[in-house]
C-alpha cells in the first residue's frame, strides 16, 4: 500500500473532531461571552484526546444549521424572546437528541435574561428541574463531590449574591436535554487559554465535563 | 254461409290459444321440475401469466377476475378461468384464487413454476443447547437444495432430497429451496439478553447509536476512551461472552481484542461492524464484506425519501455467502450494498456501510429519528437473531405459507396439463330444445305474459261473439 494511499485511509477513518457551536438568536446578546468558546476548546485539547476543531461556531438558531451540532451554548444578558421560527428548530432540535446548555451572564436570578429565558425554554422544551449534584454529568470526567463548582462571580457577590448549589435540567429519555446554569460560566470561562497558567486550579474542567457527556450520553 | 266463417274461424283462434296457455302452462311445469342442465362454461376467458410473486399482482388479478364474474353473472353463466402461473403466487394472490373458486367459478392453472413439494420442520432440542432441529425433504432435483435464514446461507447441498441439520441458532424465518420450490418456518426467537457491547470512540455516531438502541429496548454497555488515563463507562461492561451479551457493536476503526470478538462469534454471539469498524485487519476473518472506498454524502439527500444517500458510506462488496440484506439506489446505475449479513460459527456478523448515521437523525426529516432508530433496531436484531418489534412472529404467521405450493394446490386443486386444457371440450354444443328451456328458464316472467295473454286473446274473443 503507497503512503498516499494510506493517508487516504487514515483521513477517511478519521472521526469527525467536536465542533463548540454558539447559538445565536435574535433578541438580546448572544455574543456577551466571546473567549470562551476558545476556552472551552483548549480545556477539551488540554485534558483529553477527543479530537477538536480548533475554532468554534457561531451557528443562527433560526436556521436547520444547528442539527450538525449536537451540542448548542446559550448566553446572554438581555431579554430572550425566541422567534417562531427560533422556537421551532429549537423544540426539533432537542426532541431529536440535541443539548443545549444555557448560562445566565448576569448572575442574577431577578435578572430579565433568567426571567425571560426560562419562559422560554418551557415554552419551547418543558419545565426545567434542579439537577442532582449526584448526576453522572459531575463524574463524566473530572469528579466534582459537591456538584457544580462555584464561580468567583459567586463568591464576589455580584448579581443576585447567591451561590447556586444546584444547576437545573430538562430531561428527555433519561438525558439532559437543556442544562440550565445560574452561575455565570460565561463570564468564569471568558479569559484567553494563555491565562490558565496564572491559576492555581483551572476553572473550566467542568467545561470538559459538559462536552464529554454530550458525546458519551 | 257467410255468418258461420268468421264464427269457425274465432273459434280455431280461440282454441289455438287455449293450447298455447296450455302448453305454457305445462312448459312452466316442466320447467319447475326439470334438472338443471349441464352449464355452459365458456373457455378460457381469461389467461393469466404471473411472472413474480407481488402482492400488486394479485390485486391486478383478482380485479381482472371479478370484473369477468360480474360481466357473467347477467346469464348465470360461471365462468371458468384458466390461470398460468410461472411463479409459486404470494399468500395473497393464493388466497384470492381459493376464493375465485369458492364463488363457483372453475380454475385451472397451468404449473410453469417449476416448483414441487417441499417439506421442512424445525423442532426446538430439548435441553439446555436449545438447538434447533432441521429436516428437509422434497422431490428429486439436480439442483442443490439451499437451507438460510435471516442471517444467510447456512448450507447448500446438491443432489439431494432428504437432509437433516442440527443448529446452534436460528435467526427466523428458516427457509429451504430447491430451485423455485421454497418451504419455510417461521421458527421461535431464541430467549436472548437484550445486552449490547459497544465498542467506540466517543462522538456523536456512538451517541446516538447508544441512544436509538436504548430506545428499542437494548442495554448498552460500553468504554469510551477519552483521555490515555480516563474511560469513560457506559452500564456496568463485562466480559464478553455469549451468556452476557447478544452482540457486539463496533463502530471506529480501533484497537480492538479481536481475538475475544472472533470467539463470540464462533460460539454463536452476534457482532455489528459499522462504518469505520469495516476496516479494522484484525477483523477482516469475520466481515462478511470488503470495505473499499468511502461513497460520499449527497448532498441535501437527507431531506428527500432517501436520506441514506445522503450519508457517507462504504462501498461494499460482500464475500462469497454472505447475503445483501438491503441496497441503496446508486448514481452509478447499480445498487450499493448498505446491509450485509452473514454466519460465522455459530454466530452471525451484520456489516453496515454507513458513516455518521447520527446524521440521519438530527439533520434529516421530521421521521429521520424514527427512522435512524428503526434501521438501529432490524441491524441489531439480524445480528442478535431476533425480532426488531416486540411480538412473536410464529404466532402471527400464516400456516400456508410454510409450503406456499402446497398451499395453492390445497386451494385450487391440482394443475392441470397444458394438452388437457387443449384437448377439453371449449363448450359443449346444445340442442335447440335445450337453449329455448334455458332462455325460458333465464326469463319465467315471459313465460307468465304469453299465458296470460293467450288466455285473455280467448276470452276476449268468446266474449266479442257473445259467448261465455
Amino acid at each position: 500500500m503507497s503512503d498516499s494511499t494510506r493517508a487516504a485511509m487514515r483521513d477517511a477513518t478519521a472521526m469527525d473532531p467536536f465542533v463548540f457551536a454558539t447559538a445565536q438568536y435574535e433578541s438580546g446578546d448572544w455574543d456577551s461571552a466571546p473567549m470562551l468558546p476558545a476556552n472551552v476548546i483548549d480545556s477539551v485539547a488540554r485534558y483529553t484526546s477527543l479530537p477538536v476543531r480548533p475554532q468554534g461556531v457561531s451557528v443562527p438558531l433560526s436556521s436547520e444549521a444547528v442539527f450538525a451540532y449536537p451540542l448548542l451554548f446559550l448566553t446572554g444578558h438581555l431579554p430572550v424572546r425566541f422567534t417562531t421560527r427560533e422556537a421551532d428548530v429549537l423544540r426539533k432540535y432537542l426532541v431529536r437528541g440535541g443539548l443545549l446548555f444555557v448560562d445566565d451572564h448576569n448572575h442574577d436570578v431577578d435578572g430579565a435574561f433568567h426571567k425571560t429565558v426560562r419562559e422560554e425554554i418551557r415554552r419551547v422544551a418543558g419545565p426545567l428541574v434542579p439537577l442532582p449534584n449526584t448526576h453522572e454529568l459531575y463524574r463524566s470526567f473530572f469528579v466534582f463531590e459537591n456538584g457544580p463548582p462555584t464561580t468567583s462571580h459567586e463568591m464576589n457577590g455580584w448579581g443576585d449574591n447567591l451561590v447556586h448549589e444546584q444547576l437545573d435540567a430538562v430531561l428527555r429519555n433519561g438525558r439532559i436535554s437543556v442544562l440550565y446554569s445560574s452561575k455565570d460560566y460565561s463570564s468564569e470561562w471568558s479569559f484567553h487559554p494563555d491565562n490558565k497558567r496564572f491559576l492555581s486550579v483551572d476553572n473550566t474542567k467542568f467545561a470538559v465535563n459538559l462536552v464529554v457527556y454530550a458525546l458519551t450520553r | 254461409m257467410t255468418a258461420t266463417t268468421p264464427n269457425r274461424t274465432r273459434s280455431v283462434l280461440e282454441r289455438v290459444l287455449r293450447a298455447v296457455a296450455w302448453l305454457g302452462l305445462a312448459t312452466a311445469m316442466y320447467l319447475a321440475s326439470r334438472p338443471a342442465g349441464p352449464r355452459d362454461r365458456r373457455a378460457s376467458v381469461l389467461r393469466w401469466s404471473a411472472s413474480d410473486l407481488a402482492d400488486s399482482t394479485a390485486t391486478a388479478l383478482t380485479t381482472t377476475i371479478f370484473r369477468e364474474v360480474v360481466a357473467a353473472a347477467g346469464d348465470t353463466q360461471p365462468r371458468r378461468v384458466n390461470v398460468e402461473l410461472t411463479a409459486v403466487p404470494s399468500q395473497r394472490a393464493r388466497a384470492m384464487l381459493g376464493a375465485v373458486v369458492g364463488a363457483d367459478v372453475s380454475v385451472n392453472w397451468f404449473d410453469r413454476t417449476q416448483a414441487s413439494g417441499l417439506a421442512l420442520s424445525a423442532t426446538v432440542v430439548a435441553g439446555p443447547s436449545g438447538a434447533v432441529d432441521v429436516r428437509v425433504a422434497g422431490a428429486p432435483s439436480s439442483l442443490p437444495l439451499v437451507l438460510r435464514d435471516a442471517g444467510g446461507t447456512l448450507d447448500s447441498i446438491s443432489n439431494t432430497r432428504v437432509a437433516a441439520w442440527q443448529l446452534a441458532s436460528v435467526s427466523p424465518p428458516l427457509r429451504a429451496s430447491i430451485g423455485a420450490s421454497e418451504a419455510r418456518v417461521p421458527t421461535r426467537a431464541p430467549a436472548v439478553t437484550r445486552r449490547v457491547m459497544l465498542i467506540a470512540q466517543p462522538g456523536w455516531e456512538s451517541k446516538f447509536v447508544t441512544a436509538a438502541l436504548e430506545e428499542v429496548g437494548w442495554h448498552i454497555d460500553g468504554s469510551y476512551r477519552v483521555s490515555p488515563r480516563t474511560a469513560v463507562t457506559l452500564g456496568t461492561p463485562g466480559r464478553l461472552d455469549t451468556a452476557r451479551y447478544a452482540v457486539v457493536v463496533l463502530l471506529d476503526s480501533m484497537a480492538v481484542d479481536a481475538a475475544a470478538i472472533r470467539r463470540f462469534v464462533q460460539q454463536g454471539g452476534g457482532v455489528v461492524l459499522g462504518g469505520d469498524a469495516l476496516r479494522i485487519p484484525a477483523l477482516a476473518s469475520i466481515s462478511p464484506v470488503r470495505a473499499t472506498t468511502v461513497r460520499g454524502a449527497v448532498a441535501g439527500a437527507l431531506l428527500t425519501n432517501t436520506p441514506q444517500r445522503g450519508l457517507e458510506a462504504w462501498e461494499l462488496v460482500a464475500n462469497r455467502g454472505a447475503l445483501v440484506v438491503r441496497s441503496d439506489d446508486s448514481d452509478r446505475g447499480h445498487a450499493e450494498p448498505a446491509l450485509v449479513a452473514q454466519r460465522i460459527g455459530a454466530g452471525r456478523v451484520v456489516a453496515s456501510a454507513y458513516r455518521n448515521s447520527w446524521r440521519w437523525r438530527m439533520e434529516g426529516t421530521d421521521d429521520g429519528a424514527g427512522e435512524h432508530r428503526a434501521w438501529w433496531g432490524s441491524v441489531l436484531a439480524m445480528a442478535a437473531g431476533v425480532p426488531a418489534t416486540a411480538g412473536d412472529p410464529a404466532a402471527d404467521a400464516y400456516p400456508g405459507n410454510a409450503a406456499p405450493y402446497a398451499d395453492l394446490v390445497a386451494r385450487v386443486g391440482m394443475p392441470v396439463s397444458v394438452d388437457g386444457i387443449t384437448a377439453a371440450p371449449v363448450a359443449r354444443a346444445l340442442s335447440a330444445f335445450d337453449r329455448l328451456m334455458n332462455r325460458l328458464r333465464a326469463a319465467p316472467g315471459l313465460l307468465f305474459m304469453v299465458i296470460a295473454m293467450a288466455l285473455l286473446g280467448e276470452w276476449a274473443s268468446r266474449r266479442l261473439r257473445g259467448n261465455r
